[in-house]
Parts: C-alpha cells; structure tokens; sequence
C-alpha cells in the first residue's frame, strides 16, 4: 500500500512538471515561429521578469495577490465546488475598499488602523457575497457555478454603478474612483517598485489555510466531503456546514486579495472589467493540487508567465494573450487524471506483482 | 411613439438572436445531463473563422464552413480533454474560454498584425438580410417581423428543430435518457460517451451560428471579446427553463429585451448598468424561486 502512495505521489510531480514542460515548449516554439527577433523574443519571455527591479517588482505584485486567491480557491477547488464567486468578489471588495476609503474615513486616520479596518471591508465584502452562493447550492440545491458566473457579471455592474453614483473623480478622463488617501496605502517595501507590505498578509494567509487544512477538523472534513463525499456522508460529517464553510473562507480570502491589490498597487479605483483573478486564483490551486503548501510555488510560477508575458507584449510586437493558451494548456493536463494515467498504472501493478511474488515465496 | 415601440421590438429580436442559438445550444447538453460552460468560447470561435475565411477568400459558404469547423473543433477538445482523459468538465469548460478570449486576439494579430483591440481591419463578408414577401406589407407587424438578418430566421426555425430532435427522434431519445440515467442508457447499448461527443457537437453547430451572426451579421468584424458573456447569459436562459428548447427561447428573448432596453437607456438619465444588471440577478431570482416550488410540490408529495 505504501509503495502505491509513492509511486503515486512520484508520478503526480512528474505530470506537473511535464505539463509544464510541454506548455512552456509550445509557447516558446509559437514565440519563436511568429516573431521576427525570436532570440529576443524568448530572452524577454523567460529572462525578462529578472532583469530589473521595476520588473520583479511587477512579478511579485501580481505574486501577492495569486497568495491570496489562490488559497481562497484551494477551499473551493478542495471541496469539489466549482464555485467561481472569487472573481466578483475581488472586484467588489476592491469597490468598497475604495468607497469606504474615500467616502467614509478620514485621510487622518492612523495607517494601521486605516489599513486593518478596510482590510476587514474586503474580508466582509468577500464573506458576505460568497456566502449567497454557497447558501443557495448546499440549502437549495441550485448549481452554484450557475449562481456564481451571474454574480460575477452582476456585481461587475454594481461596482461599475458605485463609482459612477458614489465616487467619480471628474477631473480624469477615464472612469475611476477619487484617489485613496495615503494613509490607506500599504507600505512599499522596495522604493521603486511594486513589492509592498501586502506579501505579509499573503503568507500569514497562506500559514493560516494550511493550518486549517491540515490541522484542524473543519479542514479534514473539508478535504473529505470534496473527494469522497459518500463517504463523508456514511461518516457522519456535517458536510452541509463544512462546504459552506469552505465557499464562504475562499470567498473571504479573494476579498482580502482585492483589497490588499487595491491598497498595494493602484493609487484608486478602475476596474470596468472582470479582472480574472479569480479564474488566475483558481489556475494557482489546480497547480498547487489543491495543497495550500505549494500554493507560493504555483503563484509564483503564474506570476512569472504573466509578468514574462507582460513584458513580451511591451518590448516586442507579440501580443500579451498568447499566456492564456498557455494557462489553458496546463490547466487541461494537470486536471487531466488520465494524461500519463497509463503509466502510473502499470507501474503500479508491476510493484504490486513484484510484491505478491515475494509475499508467496516468503509463505 | 408607436415608432419607438416598433423600432424596439426590431432591436429585441435583433439583439436576442444570438441569445437564442446559444440557448438552444445548452438545451442539447442539458438534455444529455451535462451543463455547457464553454458556450461563449464556441461562438467566439466561430465569430473569428467565419470572418477571416469569408474575408480571404470572399466566399461565404467557406467561411460559415470554417465557422462550423472552428465551434466543432472546440466542442471535441473539450470532449476529449473531459470524456476520455477525465478532467473535470467545468474546468476544461473554463480553461477553454479563458484560452479563447486570448487565443483570438492573438490569431488576429497574426492575420492582421496588430494588437488589435478595435478591430475593422479585416473585412469580411457579411450575411444579408431579407425582408419577407408578403409580411412585409403588413403594417406594424412587417416592420417589427421583416427585414432581420437571415441567421434570425434561422434562430426562429431552430427553435422548432431542435424540439423536434429532442422529442420527436431516435437520437434526441437516446440523448435524454442518457440525461436521466447514463448507467441504464449504457446497460440497453447506448454508449453514453458517443452522446456526450454527439451533444457536444450539435451544441457547436448551434452556437456556431450564435457566433457568426454576431460577427457576420450583427456587426460586420471581429472585435476583442464580443461576445461579452452572452455565452453565460444565454446558459441561464437555459436555466431558468430547465433545458426546454421553447421556454428557453422565451427567456432568450426576455434577457434580448433587457439587453435592447440597456441600450436605449444609455441615452435616459436611469444607470444602464442597473439594467444590465437585470438578466443575471433575474436568473439568481428566478433559480431561487423554482428552487422553492420544487421543495413545496415534493414536500406535498410526500403528505398524502
């Protein structure tokens, strides 16, 4: 039994990074195919990122964020929900920040303070929209990807009216809030760059998931209901209450990450689209399987194609959406349980065999 | 006045065209138990092919053939990735539109060769529009009925054909029953998997229209995401009429209405976005309440 757990955790690293292998390589081949420079091309893509501070700077300010959704979608991702509210509620709790901020606080209140209560606002924000989801799938049985994707369309109109009601700045010319307060920015920790005080709270959520996970009963029966349900059932785990719970805690964290990006990067309000951080979020937990442990590893290496991408896209003429196909790609072979499924079995059987042979000669 | 009303019926029929291709679109998966996500990324597909054959080779049939071909290509991606690989469905549905709304900004920049946001740039052939016979005469009805793109009559037609399918032959029997019961639909012969391709398939073909006619007759190019979720809004119309081809076609036309209206209020001092707010909260709505009716008809059920 011991012997087919390593064998399957050997192969689910190697599939991960085949995937990887192989969606990396078709991109650089694309790269090379369609431009006219592809040496540059593929230095700027995979070296780009690295070389200068205000590049880095932009990897790990798209980092921190993937921390936060990331996690968030590892509760939804882990208790087999697909649960898409993340997205909306990014969106959302970057509006309320920016209305609560400019609207309701006074720019002299003190900087910790300032930033703790609207850290909360994106936290309530996020809890408060995740949970109708949540609420209609597990109380009413409705499906909640349904529920969830109207939301996110829904609450992009809202935020969109809020600023045009509550908060539009007429001395720009494009659509977007006042400008936030300095009091109510996070802290830069690199001058010059996009790194900001952020990343603490990031992986304090990253610890705390993982804690949760791994060390408490409501991770381990969250974990339970998302891969076994009958069994959970036959148990007798409150599976009601627990996969509310995980909605609603990784509806929470997208919150808290469209709050901190807000408070981080942007110096106001102007998302008039979807942002797809919560698709991004669900991306980072289908490569960090679901382990909140290896949710860094997978927001970085997002973080790192899209900044690469990014870069392409403004030092040469390709065009920054190439990455999507990309995500696509590594998205269908990771989730993918039978890429490389052929494999893992014979090996399997083969130890198994091997095994029973010695069990036999033994007897 | 009696003109504002005319001209905005036209644009409710205008504008839910598309609505009702994809509608009608999910109702075959639906019925075959599946829930299509991927809707969106079919009619962008098609949108893109259909205007760049019909623009290259300035032939019509080719480029609504390459329309066709492109939706079909990527219903049996995602078939394969979700029905012999076994990866979870809604995510590859997923990953298809998020790869899609790149993927033809990026096909367009290498037909074209600009980032092309604003797009124009290519011109395409565009589907014409035909005013009928005698309808046309009519005085009111004619002008609200006549005159649409042929694609909407072809909406309004495959209204029809895609009950008659479901309900009235060999295939559309056994793609519900494989709907109610994949483990007995197997156990009489029926593989459900060669169903799942199958609706996944025609539910391309359909939208493939959906996407052609905003592209080659709504508009005449191609722009960056143009579908602007009317893949998910026409999924919920789906929805609310739990899979039935007429009903959902009805709730097509209501979100087409909500969408005409949005239009005409951008000029009126009420907030468009409230309005175009309203198909999604109306679904959540309108999910919630049926909800609700299933759990008080099965509770009487069970008193007697």
């Amino acid at each position: 039994m011991k012997e087919t757990r390593r064998i399957e955790f050997i192969f689910e690293i190697v599939r991960i990074l085949a995937a990887l292998v192989i969606a990396y390589g078709v991109t650089l081949l694309c790269i090379m195919l369609i431009s006219d420079n592809p040496g540059e091309a593929v230095y700027m893509f995979a070296i780009g990122p690295f070389t200068s501070k205000r590049r880095f700077g932009q990897l790990i300010g798209k980092f921190i964020p993937y921390l936060l959704t990331g996690t968030g979608m590892c509760f939804v991702y882990a208790s087999n929900r697909f649960n898409l509210i993340g997205e909306g509620v990014y969106l959302m709790s970057g509006c309320m920040v920016a209305l609560v901020a400019t609207q309701f606080m006074s720019p002299e209140t003190p900087h910790m303070v300032f930033i703790l209560v609207l850290i909360l606002v994106g936290a309530l924000t996020g809890a408060a929209f995740g949970s109708i989801p949540a609420l209609l799938r597990e109380k009413a049985r409705i499906n909640e990807t349904v529920v969830s994707i109207m939301m996110n369309y829904a609450l992009l109109y809202a935020a969109t009216y809020l600023v045009k009601a509550q908060m539009y700045d007429t001395s720009i010319t494009y659509m977007a809030s006042e400008p936030l307060p300095a009091a109510a920015k996070l802290t830069r920790l690199v001058s010059g760059s996009q790194i900001h005080a952020g990343i603490f709270i990031g992986i304090a959520a990253v610890i705390v998931t993982a804690l949760i996970f791994f060390r408490t009963p409501l991770g381990y029966s969250i974990r339970i209901c998302g891969s076994n349900p009958k069994f959970a059932r036959t148990a007798g785990i409150g599976m009601t209450s627990s996969l509310i719970a995980a909605q609603v805690l990784g509806a929470t964290l997208s919150g808290i990450g469209g709050a901190v990006d807000i408070m981080g990067i942007y110096d106001r309000y102007m998302w008039t689209g979807l942002t797809n951080m919560g698709f991004d979020g669900l991306l980072v937990a289908v490569l960090s399987k679901k382990n909140p442990i290896f949710v860094p590893l997978g927001a970085f290496l997002l973080a790192y194609m899209r900044t690469g991408a990014a870069v392409l896209n403004y030092t040469t003429e390709i065009p920054i959406e190439f990455v999507d196909i990309m995500q696509a790609i590594i998205i269908l072979l990771i989730a993918a349980e039978h890429f490389l499924g052929g494999f893992k079995e014979k090996y399997i059987f083969k130890a198994t065999k091997s095994k029973n042979k010695e069990a036999a000669k033994n007897a | 006045m009696l003109d504002i009303i005319v001209k905005f019926l036209f644009s409710v029929i205008r504008v839910s065209t598309p609505l009702i291709f994809g509608a009608l679109a999910a109702c075959i998966t639906k019925k075959a138990g599946l829930m299509n996500l991927a809707i969106e990324s079919m009619m962008l597909a098609s949108a893109l092919a259909g205007v760049l054959v019909s623009g290259a080779t300035q032939s019509l049939l080719l480029g609504m053939l390459a329309g066709f071909a492109a939706a079909i290509a990527i219903t049996m991606i995602i078939s394969y990735a979700a029905f012999v690989m076994k990866c979870d469905l809604y995510l590859t549905s997923i990953a298809m539109n998020t790869a899609l709304v790149g993927g033809t900004v990026f096909v367009m920049f290498l037909a074209t060769g600009q980032k092309a946001n604003t797009a124009g740039s290519i011109a395409s052939l565009s589907i014409s529009s035909w005013n009928i016979p005698l309808i046309k005469e009519i005085p009111i009805l004619g002008d609200i009925l006549s005159g649409h793109n042929i694609l909407t009559y072809v909406a309004f037609a495959m209204i029809f054909l895609v009950w008659f399918m479901l309900y009235k032959t060999k295939i559309g029997l056994r793609i519900r029953s494989v709907g109610e019961n994949p483990n007995a639909a197997e156990s009489v012969g029926i593989s459900p998997r060669r169903i799942y391709f199958l609706s996944f398939g025609l539910s391309g073909f359909i939208a493939a229209l959906g996407g052609m006619y905003m592209s080659m007759g709504y508009l005449s190019w191609f722009a960056r995401d143009m579908m602007a979720g009317r893949g998910f809004i026409s999924m919920s119309a789906m929805n609310i009429a739990s899979g039935e081809p007429v009903s959902a076609a009805l709730a097509a036309l209501m979100f087409g209405s909500a969408d005409a209206l949005s239009n005409y209020m951008q000029m009126g001092k009420f907030p468009s976005e409230l309005i175009s707010m309203f198909p999604y909260v109306c679904t959540i709505v309108l999910l919630v309440l049926m909800s609700a009716v299933r759990t008080v008809k099965a509770a009487k059920q069970k008193q007697p």
